[in-house]
Formats: structure tokens, C-alpha cells, sequence
């Protein structure tokens, strides 16, 4: 019954507040959740193929370098008496030409890999008539030197049949191949979203220039610890055995620091709706004052008092969260394009497809939006339960902050600041910021907490100027928000927050766009580039022959050329890129921007000199490693020191990057392909007929692609958009949810003030006076909570800048200030605190004068 | 219920912007268990502040309130909670219905709150007792000021409480309805005899009870 009274009836009879606030919980999980499920859908995308490509295996040989000779297949013979099985495998990524689509390639020994994974041939050769299995005979057919096997969708897809001839590029090596096998859609074909080609071993070690070298071997071995001691024997330098997972593992840690950010943006759009739960559960508190007042009365206990209001809480999580759920699941579908994107241009190559809602994630979702908002209500409640019986008669007295609450809360605010000072020097905990993002929430309280005094003065300093310009009304305005200060307060919070939180990222965002766009400026000063693939993101599957490097170097109208290589390499057990460049020409036409020593000459002069390296920053800071010190990277066939001779800026890749002289790479990693060439022209050279010329010459022959530098400038920068879109969205839920709130509390002050508003009336005050007056005390709630709200954006912005992404990623970002964006922004949000008054003053004039002041 | 106030000053505490404002002062008073009391006094004596002492709604700031052998003083905040919800029954000017709860909830209220047992047929019974068995389903705002009065009485009364406390009840009512509300009260008392304290300026509305204590700033005059 005290239920009833006091929660479910009114929830039910006040129907917009609580759309309003069940909606703002919705969205803050909503974004949890969609986040969680398209993250665990790329994520799930990659482990699956990882597991379908890996089939039977429990053990995997491996080199950190990413190949291994094929001697050491021999060196495993001994197993072969405990019961051991090998599979020998080449598993690496190219594209089929001419539409350039990203494919694996998985080069196996078609005779022994039955054991390891399950093919179930749909049709083979010629033989289209499914009740005639294929005789011992046709299957041979698939051993010839230039055979491939395909899965039927991908095939389908493609317009592909038995016969028809398809065309590789991988390692640089472009192949004209003829399928003459169509699997099932099963086992290893459903690996990559189908994106697979299946061949000899032979097939492909000839083909793609990987004569006497594998990826991997696959093994299937007993379970003990003898067996996996003596492997560990048998295993030459710079080769070591893991279980198939591992490789999971590693690329799961690479996306942590990714998906922990984008959490910690959701989490703002859910600290927002948990500051409207707290705003709601708070107001009708105190609507309620006076029944609570009767039920105290009557005899109900505090304790009882509370449990209903934390069971309001608690009413709106639930709704809160399961609404969100549905609205996340949605979400996720539209945003998965998005972070499958992200993932790709950053870091893997994955194909996510459908969503789909795990038990866990409900449970997730459900938790946070319930036990926030259950949180949220217990300050509220615990007031509520303090009403004191019989407060129904004396009404007025209890609404005012005293001078006391408000020194409090300024100590507060100076405790909170002076914790997240320390809290910004943590250093990071296993990748994760933790203490950037305990800073965050500190910085927040201590705002918040200073929304009284922000208030107040305002309203004070505004006086004297609104009495000027609208007379009474304005005095009137200033006064009515300074006597409400509680909920006013509580109002301004609301709006600083996602006002803070929309500056910071704005800054943040700005900022960083900014930097790249100078690094991108500074870096790309090449006249053209060329490259074997069209698009940024599959770059790294689409190479070049070395061959083509002397070509372009003879054209008449190139100055010189830079030829970039490198792959994934695994270092600490984490996945880094190794690089390598032409350092002379670098040194002498380039300007890598650099972090030590100040200018790139020496740096690479040094490397080339010492067999050298140079770092990224996020290399340097994520393994804490600097000019002076040595890196020990595995190379095919064993591990070898590299002194770091510099270390230079580089936001293309969080990982850390590790670039070395190409002479030194390619004699390393025997590996001659390029991924791109860098062009220098001569002076004077049209740059767009060069491009043209270029293309003509290398285009029918390696399938090459000549762009000019602005368009890579162009391209840069838009994958950055791209990535920063969440961003941008989450931005605006939070500061839609923080209008929402402010409309809320808007219209429960009027509800409340209804009799002294119909004195107003009595009193001789018009209705346009008294909309003037209700518009002109949102405008100052507005103008407190912009002025809160960018001081705290402002400090908010430098965490995210110096702390949460130095450790999250290791990049340094310079300080720009987007003026037109903030700007913008500031505008929606002082209007829209404009528009939420207007609600309110509509409300206000449908009083009914007479009943409001007979009322009591 | 024997109530039993010594030496009893209230003061309400001041704040940053007002005095403290000194309501009763050293008052002391004995009523009768099934005494029908009147307390008559100009707006401000300090009736109402009497009352909330008296009903263990506030403490006094000294001296002691006991009713039958309890000193309230002495009880804590949730002794005093279940003294009220138990043995006091309320009745005020401006009714004081819970606008969320239906005429019948309301009524029910306490018995709920007390967890009690068939409370269907006592609250049917306590409706047609007040004349409004036909308004079961209606909320406050759908009443007129008497009707409001009369399902306040029947909540008042529904557990049988051995006090009963109306602060003006017809304050906010027409004489047809003040007569009807005060003839309500009267059968409450005479059919449950508890002891029942009204505070009233209306000398008509002083008569039906069996005596009057008169109050002014703050003191028993008489």
C-alpha cells in the first residue's frame, strides 16, 4: 500500500516523467549493451574462423617472425611413435583480383589434413552430378600445380564454377589459379565469412613465393606433460608450440584498450541517465513531501519510506534496462558496420556479421541499469525517510540549502579535486587507464558538487541585469531559483555534465584531429604513392613483387622511391607491427615528425649505420623502451637486438611499430614484397600526369594503384571520422538525455509551485509575464550549468588527453580548441535548456488560478 | 487513554533567517481516558503544536508527554512510529487524504499498515458507518471538502485507536457539513469510547465536547 501511494500510482499518473526516465536509463544501457555485442561480434567473427581454420589441432608450432622452415616438420618425427599427427599449413591473406576483396589463403597437405579438419567436397572437377562421388582419380585433379578449392557461397558469390580460372594476389605474387574444387559450407570453409581459398601446400609454397617455409604446423598430441616437454626439445630457435587459442588471446588484448575506451564512453551516456534517475527519484521525493508527511503520521516507519523510494529506483532500472536491452540489440546491428570498420582499419582483419544476444550481455545490461539506478535513488530515499511526520502542516520550511550544506559541498568538491589529481598519476594497469578514468568520475563529483554555488552566484550576479531588462518579472526569476536551490541545483548538475562531457570530447576529439591532421601533413610529403590495392584498410593483404621496385625507380620522372614492408609480429606477447623503408631516401626527402632526437637525419642515419631501429611512440611507452635502449624482435629462424636509435610520432597504429632499414629487413625476414611505394618526382612534374602515367604503366601489369598525396591526406582523415563517429553519436544521446532531464525538472518545480504561481497571477501578474519568468529562470539554470560544464569539459579534456589516451594508446596529443564545434554545441545546449523552460511555462499557464489558492 | 502533559515547552529552532519562535510554554494538562476535550485558541496559540505533542508526532523541547503510563519523551523515533500507527488516530483541517489512494485504500491504510486481518468487511463497515459505502472506488480529488472530512474520520478510526486527535476539522467546511462531521465524531466516541482532544476556534463546534481548555500564546488560560 505505501508502494502504491507513494510510487506506483503516481508513476503511472505522471506518465511523461517516467517515459522520460525510464528512457534516459534505456539509452545509457542501450549503448552498453550495443557496444558489448558488436564488439563481441567481431571479436567472435575472428575466433571462430581462428577455430575453423585450426580444426582438430590442440597444438600449434609457431614462430613470433609469422614463418617457419619447413625442416622442422622433420625434427617431429620422433613423435610420431607417441602418437603424434602434424600438419604442416600456410595460412596467409591476399586478395582475389580484380575486385580486390580480402581472402586467406590456407595452403595444406591435402592427403594428411583430413585428419586436422573437415572438408566435405560439394563438388569436385567436373563431376556436377551430386549422386556420382568423386573417384580416387578426380581428386588427384586437385593436386595440380595450379588448383584451388573454394567454399560454394564464396564461390557463388564470385560467379565461380568448376573450371573457372580466379585470380591471387598474395605476397605480391599475382596467380592465375582454376577451381577445381567446391566445398561445403563447413569446417575451415566457413572460416573468414567464407573468404577462404584452399590449396596444396605445394600449391601455395610455388605459387606465393614461400619455397621451403610454413605458417604454421598443426599438431594433434597426446595430452601429457612428456609429450609437450619433448616438443619443447625438438623446436629449433625462435619456434615454440601454444595452443591454438593463444592466438585468440593475443588479439583480444590488442582490441582491450578499444573496447575499454568505448565503454568508458558509453559510461557517460549512463552516468547521464543515472543523474536523471537520481534527478527524478529527487523530485518526486520532494512532491511527495507532504504525503510521506501524512504516512509518517499514520505510523508508517522511515524504513518503509525508504524501501518505497528505492524500490522506485530500483522500478526504473528494471524497465530502464530491459528496454534498453531491445533498443542495444538494435543499436548493435546498425553500429557492428561501425566497430567492424574501427577493428579493420586498426587492427585485424574481421568480418562480423550477425548480432547475437548472449545470456551474459542481458545480464550485464540488466545489472548495470539496475544496480546504478537502485544506487542513484539511495541518497533521495535516505531523505525521504528523514521527513519528519506531520511536516504537512508546516509547509516552506524545509526547501532551502543552508550556508552550511554549501560549505560542505565546496569541501566536496576541493576533496574530489585533490583525489583526482593523484588518481591522474596511476600509472596504467594492464593497458587500462583505470586511474585516467577514476579521475574522470572525481573531476565529475567535484562539478557536481559545485552546482549550488554556481547557481547562486549566477543568479545573484544576474540580478540586477535581469531587473533591468524585464523588471520585476526578472527579480522575481533570479529569486525563485536561488529560493529552489535544491532542485535547481540538481537541474544544473544534469546539464553540466553532459555539457562537460560534450566539451571534453569535443576538445578531445578536435584536439586529436588536429594533431593527425598536422602528423599527416608532415609525414605524407611524397608527391604519390602506389600501391597494390585501392582502399587503406586491406592494405596490408594486397603486396607488391620486389621486382616492381627497380621498375618505378627507372622511370624518367621519379625522383626516387621509398618501398614500405613490414608485417605482424608477436613481441612480449603482443601483436606489434615491424616495418621497414628505404631510411636514405626517408632521410633525405622525408620529414619524419619525431618525439627523440628532435630531427629524423641522425635517427636514421644512426639505424642504418648500427643495424638499427625506430620506434613509435606507442612502442616506446606501452613496452618502455627509448633511444638508447635495445629491442630483441624474433626474426625467422631465431631472435636478434636492434638498437633504437630514435623514436618518432605515428597515430596510425596504436600497437607500437617497430621500422627498420629495408636492406636489413629483407635479409632478416627474407621477405622482398613491398606493400607500398613511396614516389618522389622530379621537380617540376605535373603531379596528376604523373599519376596517370604511372598508373598506365604498372597498372595492367601489377595491378597498381597511383594516389596522389592529398587524397591520401583526404583518406587518412576520413578513416579518422569514421572511427570517431561513436564518439560523436554517444555525444549526442548524452546531451539528449541531459535535456530530457532538465524538461523533467522544469516541469515537477512548476507542478510544484502551482500555488505560488496562482499568487503570482492573483497578485496582477500576467500570463506572458509569467512565461517570461519561467523561460528567464531556465536561461539562468542554462547559463550556470554552460559555465560549470565547460570549466569541467575543459579539465575533463585534459585527462582524456594527457592521461586516458597516453596510457590507452600511447599517443600524444597536442591541445587545439575546435572554437566552431564547441561553439555549436554550447548553442544546442543553452537553446535547449531555452526550449526546456518552454514546456514548463505552458504547463504553468493552464493553472487554474482560483482551486490553486483554495487548494491549502 | 489518559494523556498527561508537565511542564511541556516547544520551541520551534531557529534559522539562518529567522528567530526561534517560543510556541508553548510550560503548559501542563490532565485529561481523562474517554474524555471528549476541547483546546480553543486564536490562530498561533498554539493548538496544533499541542496536538503534534500530544500525538507523538513531534517531542517537546522539555518537559514530558505521557499518555496512559508511556512517557513519549522517552520513546524512540520508531517507538513513537509504532504509537502512532497503533493507538492515535488523526483528523486534520485540511484532510490530509493520500491523493494516490482511492477512498477505500485510504481507510485501509492503517489496518495494512499494521498488518491486520479482515480488513474488507472493517473498512466496508467503516465506510457505510460515514455514509459513503457508494464512494469505494473514487480517489480524494473526486470528493467534496465533506466527504474528504468523513473518509479522513473513518480512517481515523478504523483500528479502534484509544486516542483520537482533530485538529479543526470543520475548519474547512460549511456549517452543514462542519454539523454532520462533529455529529460523526461524537458517535465515534460514544461507540468505541476513546479519548478524544479537538482543537477548534468554533465555539459551536466546543460545545459537543465535555470540556474546553482554553490557550493563548502558548499557555493554558483557563
Amino acid at each position: 500500500m505505501i508502494l502504491r501511494a507513494l510510487v506506483l500510482r503516481p508513476l503511472v499518473r505522471e506518465k511523461l516523467r517516467t517515459a522520460l526516465t525510464v528512457l534516459g536509463i534505456a539509452v545509457g544501457v542501450a549503448v552498453v549493451v550495443a557496444i558489448q555485442l558488436a564488439n563481441q561480434s567481431a571479436l567472435r567473427a575472428f575466433r571462430e574462423s581462428v577455430d575453423a581454420v585450426a580444426g582438430r589441432a590442440n597444438f600449434q608450432v609457431v614462430s613470433d617472425a609469422g614463418v617457419i622452415s619447413e625442416n622442422v616438420l622433420l625434427r617431429l618425427r620422433p613423435l610420431w611413435r607417441s602418437g603424434g599427427r602434424f600438419a604442416p599449413v600456410i595460412d596467409i591473406e591476399g586478395v582475389i583480383e580484380p575486385s580486390q576483396l580480402p581472402i586467406r589463403l590456407l595452403g595444406v597437405d591435402l592427403f594428411s589434413d583430413l585428419h586436422f579438419r573437415d572438408y566435405r567436397f560439394a563438388t569436385v572437377l567436373t563431376s556436377e552430378d551430386r549422386a556420382a562421388p568423386p573417384s580416387a582419380q578426380q581428386y588427384l585433379e586437385l593436386f595440380k600445380p595450379d588448383s584451388v578449392v573454394l567454399p560454394a557461397p564464396f564461390a557463388r558469390q564470385q560467379g565461380l564454377a568448376i573450371g573457372s580460372p580466379v585470380v591471387l594476389n598474395v605476397n605480391g605474387n599475382r596467380r592465375r589459379l582454376i577451381v577445381r574444387g567446391i566445398l561445403e559450407a563447413h569446417g575451415p570453409a566457413t572460416a573468414f565469412n567464407g573468404s577462404i581459398a584452399i590449396c596444396d601446400l605445394a600449391t601455395a609454397q610455388r605459387n606465393f613465393g614461400m619455397l621451403g617455409e610454413l605458417s604454421r604446423i598443426d599438431l594433434i598430441v597426446p595430452e601429457t606433460a612428456a609429450v609437450t616437454a619433448a616438443l619443447e626439445k625438438l623446436l629449433p630457435e625462435g619456434t615454440r608450440v601454444e595452443r591454438p587459442s593463444r592466438r585468440n588471446e593475443r588479439v583480444s588484448r590488442m582490441l582491450r584498450a578499444f573496447r575499454v575506451n568505448l565503454f568508458a564512453l558509453a559510461g557517460v551516456a549512463l552516468l547521464v541517465g543515472v543523474f536523471l534517475v537520481y534527478n527524478t527519484v529527487l523530485i518526486s521525493i520532494l512532491r511527495r513531501r507532504r504525503e510521506v508527511g501524512i504516512l509518517r503520521t499514520l505510523g508508517t516507519a522511515p524504513r518503509q519510506i525508504f524501501l518505497a523510494f528505492l524500490a522506485e529506483g530500483a522500478l526504473f532500472g528494471i524497465a530502464g534496462s530491459a528496454l534498453g536491452i531491445l533498443l542495444g540489440n538494435t543499436l548493435a546491428t546498425s553500429i557492428l558496420g561501425l566497430v567492424g570498420r574501427t577493428i579493420n582499419a586498426l587492427y585485424i582483419t574481421s568480418r562480423p556479421q550477425a548480432v547475437v544476444l548472449t545470456p551474459g550481455v542481458i545480464a550485464a545490461g540488466i545489472a548495470v541499469g539496475t544496480l546504478l539506478s537502485l544506487l542513484s535513488a539511495i541518497q533521495p530515499a535516505i531523505e525521504a525517510s528523514r521527513v519528519p511526520p506531520g511536516v504537512m502542516i508546516r509547509a516552506g520550511l524545509q526547501q532551502r540549502t543552508g550556508v552550511r550544506g554549501r560549505r560542505r559541498l565546496l569541501g566536496v568538491a576541493l576533496v574530489s579535486f585533490i583525489l583526482a589529481v593523484i588518481a591522474s598519476r596511476i600509472p596504467p594497469t594492464g593497458g587500462v587507464a583505470i586511474g585516467g578514468y577514476l579521475a574522470v568520475l572525481l573531476v565529475v563529483a567535484g562539478f557536481s558538487a559545485l552546482a549550488p554555488a554556481a547557481v547562486l552566484r549566477t543568479s545573484a550576479l544576474a540580478r540586477p541585469v535581469m531587473r533591468r531588462l524585464f523588471n520585476v518579472v526578472g527579480t522575481v526569476a533570479a529569486a525563485a531559483v536561488q529560493a529552489s536551490l535544491r532542485r535547481t541545483s540538481v537541474a544544473s548538475a544534469a546539464l553540466a555534465l553532459a555539457i562537460g562531457m560534450m566539451v571534453a570530447v569535443a576538445l578531445m576529439v578536435g584536439s586529436f584531429r588536429e594533431t593527425v591532421r598536422i602528423w599527416v601533413d608532415q609525414t605524407v610529403q611524397s608527391d604519390l604513392w602506389l600501391r597494390p590495392s585501392r582502399g587503406l584498410s586491406n592494405a596490408q593483404s594486397a603486396l607488391f613483387p620486389s621486382a616492381i621496385g627497380e621498375e618505378v625507380r627507372k622511370v624518367d620522372f621519379v625522383r626516387a622511391i621509398d618501398r614500405i614492408r613490414g608485417r605482424d609480429v608477436v613481441y612480449e606477447e603482443a601483436i606489434i607491427w615491424v616495418g621497414s623503408g628505404d631510411f636514405g631516401v626517408g632521410a633525405e626527402m622525408g620529414d619524419l615528425p619525431m618525439v627523440a632526437p628532435r630531427s629524423a637525419d641522425p635517427a636514421l642515419a644512426e639505424a642504418v649505420a648500427r643495424g638499427g631501429v625506430v620506434v613509435s611512440e606507442s612502442f616506446s611507452l606501452r613496452f618502455d623502451k627509448g633511444v638508447g635502449d635495445t629491442v630483441e624482435l624474433p626474426v625467422p629462424g631465431g631472435r636478434r637486438s636492434f638498437p633504437i636509435t630514435g623514436v618518432y610520432r605515428d597515430y596510425s597504429n596504436d600497437r607500437g611499430v617497430v621500422v627498420m632499414d629495408r636492406p636489413l629487413y629483407v635479409e632478416l625476414f627474407r621477405d622482398q614484397a613491398i606493400n607500398t611505394i613511396v614516389v618522389y618526382l622530379e621537380p617540376g612534374v605535373d603531379h596528376e600526369w604523373a599519376r596517370r602515367r604511372l598508373e598506365e604503366m604498372f597498372g595492367p601489369k601489377y595491378g597498381a594503384f597511383a594516389i596522389s598525396n592529398a587524397s591520401i591526406r583526404r583518406e587518412v582523415m576520413t578513416i579518422f571520422d569514421q572511427t570517431f563517429m561513436i564518439t560523436y553519436a554517444l555525444l549526442g544521446v548524452a546531451i539528449a538525455v541531459a535535456v530530457l532531464g532538465i524538461v523533467n525538472t522544469l516541469s515537477a518545480l512548476i507542478l510544484e509551485r502551482t500555488r505560488e504561481l496562482a499568487l503570482l497571477r492573483v497578485t496582477g501578474m500576467s500570463r506572458r509575464q509569467v512565461r517570461t519568468m519561467i523561460v528567464l529562470e531556465s536561461s539562468l539554470i542554462g547559463v550556470a550549468s554552460t559555465v560549470t560544464g565547460v570549466a569541467m569539459g575543459w579539465v575533463l579534456s585534459w585527462i582524456l588527453i594527457h592521461v586516458i589516451n597516453k596510457q590507452s594508446f600511447g599517443w600524444t596529443i597536442d591541445f587545439h580548441v575546435p572554437a566552431a564545434l564547441i561553439a555549436v554545441s554550447l548553442a544546442i545546449t543553452f537553446l535547449s535548456s531555452l526550449a526546456a523552460g518552454v514546456i514548463p511555462a505552458r504547463l504553468a499557464n493552464r493553472i487554474p488560478v482560483a482551486a490553486a489558492i483554495k487548494a491549502e | 487513554m489518559r494523556v498527561s502533559l508537565q511542564h511541556v515547552s516547544h520551541d520551534y529552532a531557529g534559522t539562518e533567517d529567522s528567530a526561534a519562535v517560543h510556541v508553548l510554554d510550560d503548559v501542563s494538562l490532565e485529561i481523562t481516558s474517554g474524555d471528549f476535550a476541547v483546546l480553543m485558541g486564536a490562530s498561533g496559540s498554539g493548538k496544533s503544536t499541542l496536538l503534534n505533542l500530544i500525538g507523538a508526532v513531534d517531542r517537546p523541547t522539555s518537559g514530558r508527554v505521557f499518555l496512559d503510563q508511556v512517557d513519549t519523551s522517552s520513546l524512540s523515533e520508531n517507538g513513537l512510529t509504532r504509537l502512532r500507527r497503533d493507538a492515535i488516530g488523526f483528523v486534520f483541517q485540511f484532510f490530509n487524504l493520500i491523493p494516490t489512494l482511492d477512498v477505500y485504500e485510504n481507510v485501509a491504510f492503517p489496518l495494512s499498515l499494521a498488518g491486520q486481518k479482515n480488513v474488507r468487511e472493517r473498512v466496508r463497515a467503516a465506510l457505510a458507518e460515514v455514509g459513503l459505502g457508494h464512494r469505494e472506488t473514487h480517489f480524494p480529488s473526486e470528493l467534496s471538502g465533506g466527504e474528504m472530512q468523513r473518509v479522513a474520520i473513518a480512517r481515523a478510526v478504523i483500528h479502534r485507536p484509544s486516542l483520537v486527535l482533530a485538529d479543526e476539522p470543520t475548519g474547512n467546511l460549511d456549517s452543514k457539513n462542519g454539523t454532520m462531521i462533529l455529529d460523526l465524531i461524537r458517535s465515534v466516541r460514544q461507540e468505541h469510547r476513546p479519548t478524544v482532544i479537538m482543537a477548534t476556534h468554533s465555539d459551536r463546534a466546543a460545545a459537543y465536547g465535555d470540556y474546553v481548555i482554553h490557550i493563548a500564546d502558548g499557555r493554558i488560560a483557563g
